[in-house]
């Protein structure tokens, strides 16, 4: 019975030196955390950790969006896309007499406006 | 102004007297808007009249929505002075608002029609001037390279009047009349400056290549 010796308690191990003993916890610690000797519970915190790194790099990208830009960088408002007129003026003098004419309906046509709104009114009345 | 003064001291007094004269002032005043709307309807369908040519079959469509609603308030005009009660007004007056919607997107809708069709004859117009300038003898031949680059703009016209004419199909909500034709209208004021550049740009043409 004195020779009876838990297996699972390494310190207890004869043949294992305190060297030994050493090495072996070394080897399942990263960065001072002890990992476990399990490759399943070891793959396990390894896709963990990673989980994490991507949620904080998407907190970070999050983060970024929001916040607004520097005066300076601030995107333009779009705006009406309006064609400027034409800069010169053609001299209508010199055009001939029936071009003349039929340019001058053009012109009263662009230059007149058709206001014809309807009539304004309050639909609560009788309410 | 009449129904508001009424409306006001009926509010301030709740006496029977006052509620009757609220109710005849409105009577009144419904009755004078539907005269006048069946006025302005029967002056719009005739207008469209104007540059029906540009697109007929459209523009008579728009006559025909006009002439339904011009119907309506000729009806309205005999119904409403028969209502005798605040129930019936009110119920009227709600189902009136309903349809104002609708009516309101006919009345804009005819309107964006119109000047798209007095654009588009325009348009016509100046296309007519530049075959004129093609075919005119005293008009140098380089004029044609400057003449054909104008296709470019009246496409740009029709994109517009496309545009304008996509806000009027807008669906309307029930309650609400959302209105498309300030929208319209800036494409229709986009179209006409293209118009103004290819008649000062024909013209431009005609003073250089012309030779008596």
């Amino acid at each position: 019975m004195d020779d009876y010796q838990n297996q699972d308690l390494g310190n207890l191990n004869p043949l294992q030196t305190k060297e030994d003993q050493e090495l072996v916890s070394k080897k399942f610690k990263l960065f001072g955390f002890s990992m476990p000797e399990d490759p399943k519970l070891r793959l396990l915190v390894g896709l963990g950790a990673v989980v994490v790194f991507l949620l904080i790099l998407a907190m970070i990208t999050s983060f970024s969006r929001r916040t607004p830009r520097a005066p300076g960088r601030v995107a333009p408002t779009p705006t009406v896309n309006v064609t400027p007129l034409p800069t010169e003026n053609p001299d209508t003098t010199k055009l001939p007499q029936d071009l003349r004419d039929k340019f001058q309906e053009v012109d009263n046509n662009v230059n007149t406006g058709i206001n014809f709104n309807p009539p304004q009114i309050d639909t609560e009345v009788g309410l | 102004m009449v129904y508001v003064d009424k409306k006001r001291v009926y509010t301030k007094y709740g006496t029977i007297t006052t509620q009757k004269e609220k109710f005849a002032a409105a009577i009144n005043a419904i009755n004078s808007r539907n005269k006048a709307f069946k006025a302005y309807l029967l002056a719009l369908r005739v207008l469209l009249d104007d540059y029906k040519s540009a697109n007929p079959t459209q523009t008579e469509k728009n006559q025909i929505d006009l002439s339904k609603w011009e119907a309506w308030f000729t009806e309205q005009i005999t119904v409403v002075p028969a209502i005798n009660n605040d129930d019936d007004l009110k119920k009227w007056t709600e189902d009136f608002k309903e349809k104002y919607i609708v009516i309101q997107g006919v009345i804009y809708t005819s309107l964006v029609q119109n000047e798209i069709n007095l654009r588009q004859l325009t348009l016509d117009k100046l296309q007519d001037i530049a075959t004129d300038i093609r075919n005119n003898p005293s008009i140098r031949p380089e004029s044609q390279q400057w003449i054909s680059s104008l296709t470019v703009k009246s496409d740009l016209i029709s994109t517009s009047f496309n545009s304008a004419l996509t806000y009027t199909r807008k669906n309307q909500s029930q309650t609400k009349f959302s209105n498309f034709y300030p929208d319209a209208k800036l494409e229709l004021n986009k179209s006409n400056n293209y118009l103004r550049e290819i008649s000062a740009d024909l013209k431009l043409i005609v003073t250089k290549f012309y030779s008596q």
